[in-house]
């Protein structure tokens, strides 16, 4: 565990930025790496999906919101996982407001390497512009109290959009040479994407690169993305998050040593087994499991999942992933409210 | 300053309403003064028409469901009890209705066009009802007992000893309650298949578990 007491009193960005440099805070952060979005805060600041996802101001009142009503220390505009893919071309289902917009993978964009390409416009397109106003717009709004989020997409996540799952797993197998030739051309969107968002003023990247558990082993995570993540850490100068869903626990020794600031780790993944794997090599952010707990149980059983990952010595709470647009909200005030709970129980200042 | 309130547990989500911009309305419980279960049908949206909308909805509650107002506002049902599973369907069926409708309790008797029987409940007294089936052809137990059993799963009722028997564990009538949930017990499979949709909604996939 990273407190240490007394630290004076922090506000909620110094205490995000402190946790992902695992240094001393004065209470554990509660962080949203991906998305808290609900439809009924959309009703409250008047910013449905889709819309939400295309224009700014609406982007940007939604993301407040984890920061204004629900009471955690970061905020994240970008909700969804698509705005790259859009901008690259793939075909969309920007869907209704209580639903995900989605890529249509069964029609993939590209099919070999040579089809790669990153738009010389791609920081341009309307769904990346979107992007960036929004977390102007939180910047300006909040200054420095609260810790603003941008999601830049990894390469292996763009390989399911632009070239379809099962050709792109397929192709992994057949021409791993191939595949990784993919990798290192697709890395520029996420390079770029990641910079222009520091530019416009976010404290923190989340880079979801969906190796899941339930397809992509632990070696196969080492053997084509390991490296890529620790590049990403050297050209992208802000603290960086990465997401995997699913079981991870196989790859999380070879993630620890990549330099991303954290992982944000699935409830598939016990909290005492995943510190024990990282040990103080990496900060660990999330957890709290999305379907079952925030979506379908109640503030009791969000808060014995708070406590249990605050005892396990995690140096962030927060939902393992995007939590599902229904999700009652006052299930997610409820983590912070646990973490503020403990933290006076166990006497630390905040 | 945090503009969401404390209106007790959301029980039930309608996500987006059809009948009113889209807006997200839900059913919230809390104990009234005297233990009883109050509920507050209440949305987050601030355009024109909203309020109208959710008074529409708990109008419709109270005519289709047999529901009253409570001292503070919110409604209830007169027997004391919760009936929550049944209040969750008895909401959902108000918020499918546009708010010109006209609001009529419904009848305790249904063509049942699976079976082309008649099905009529009954009040036996004490909160008991009897479901029976008549018309041309056979079966007319069985479907009247699997209409009785949809009646206990949608609305938690108890078995009564009877086979096509349910009844409310409160010992008081709810005919209005029962009268709402009998064309929907002609098929509990498409409530329930209803249900897995719209629990399934809004739920981010990985994209290697996503299927477009």
């Amino acid at each position: 565990m990273n407190q240490t007491s007394p630290v004076k009193a922090m506000t909620s960005r110094e205490r995000v930025l402190a946790a992902l440099r695992r240094e001393p805070v004065d209470r554990t952060p509660v962080v949203n790496p991906t998305s808290v979005a609900t439809v009924e805060l959309m009703d409250l600041v008047d910013a449905p999906f889709p819309h939400a996802n295309r224009d700014a101001a609406a982007m940007a009142r939604l993301a407040a919101t984890s920061y204004t009503e629900l009471g955690f220390d970061s905020v994240m505009p970008v909700f969804s996982i698509i705005q790259e893919s859009s901008a690259l071309g793939c075909k969309m289902q920007w869907e209704q407001k209580d639903n995900w917009p989605t890529v249509r993978m069964s029609e993939p964009i590209w099919h070999d390497v040579d089809d790669i390409r990153i738009p010389n416009d791609y920081l341009s397109h309307p769904d990346i512009v979107c992007v960036l106003d929004a977390i102007r717009l939180l910047r300006k709004e909040f200054g420095n109290d609260v810790a603003i989020i941008g999601k830049t997409m990894g390469p292996w996540s763009l390989g399911y959009h632009c070239f379809g799952v099962e050709p792109f797993l397929l192709m992994s197998l057949d021409d791993p040479g191939k595949t990784m030739q993919c990798l290192e051309r697709m890395k520029e969107a996420t390079i770029q994407f990641g910079l222009a968002q520091i530019d416009a003023g976010v404290d923190a990247l989340t880079v979801p690169d969906h190796a899941t558990g339930d397809l992509v082993s632990g070696e196969y995570y080492k053997r084509f993305l390991m490296d890529m993540h620790a590049e990403f850490v050297d050209a992208i100068p802000v603290p960086l998050i990465l997401h995997i869903c699913g079981r991870t626990v196989d790859r999380m020794d070879y993630i620890a040593q990549t330099g991303m600031a954290a992982f944000h780790f699935d409830s598939k993944n016990s909290p005492c087994e995943s510190m024990e794997v990282v040990g103080d090599r990496i900060s660990l952010v999330g957890n709290i499991n999305n379907p079952e707990t925030l979506f379908s149980k109640d503030p009791a059983d969000v808060r014995q999942e708070v406590v249990q990952n605050l005892e396990s010595g995690i140096q962030m709470v927060g939902p393992e992933c995007a939590i599902p647009l229904q999700t009652r909200i006052e299930n997610l005030v409820e983590i912070p409210k646990a973490v503020r709970h403990w933290h006076d129980q166990h006497g630390h200042t905040h | 300053m945090a503009q969401t309130a404390e209106l007790g547990s959301r029980i039930e989500l309608l996500s987006m309403d059809k009948n009113c911009h889209d807006i997200s309305i839900g059913l919230y419980e809390q104990p009234g003064p005297d233990g009883v279960p109050e509920y507050l049908v209440h949305c987050y949206s601030q355009k024109g028409d909203v309020a109208a909308r959710l008074q529409f909805i708990a109008e419709a509650m109270k005519v289709l469901g047999g529901m009253e107002n409570s001292s503070a506002g919110r409604l209830r049902f007169a027997c004391g009890s919760a009936h929550r599973l049944a209040c969750k369907r008895l909401f959902l069926e108000a918020g499918k209705l546009a708010s010109d409708a006209a609001l009529d309790a419904r009848r305790l008797n249904i063509h049942d066009k699976k079976s082309g029987f008649e099905i009529s409940v009954d009040g036996a007294g004490a909160g008991t009802y009897k479901v029976t089936a008549s018309g041309d052809g056979d079966g007319h137990a069985r479907r009247a007992k699997a209409v009785a059993g949809g009646l206990r799963k949608l609305a938690e009722m108890e078995e009564t000893g009877a086979e096509a028997g349910a009844a409310f564990a409160c010992g008081q009538a709810h005919d209005q309650l029962v009268g709402l949930l009998l064309a929907r017990a002609l098929n509990v499979r498409a409530v329930l298949r209803e249900e897995d949709a719209a629990a399934a909604q809004g739920v981010l996939a990985a994209p290697s578990a996503q299927s477009v």
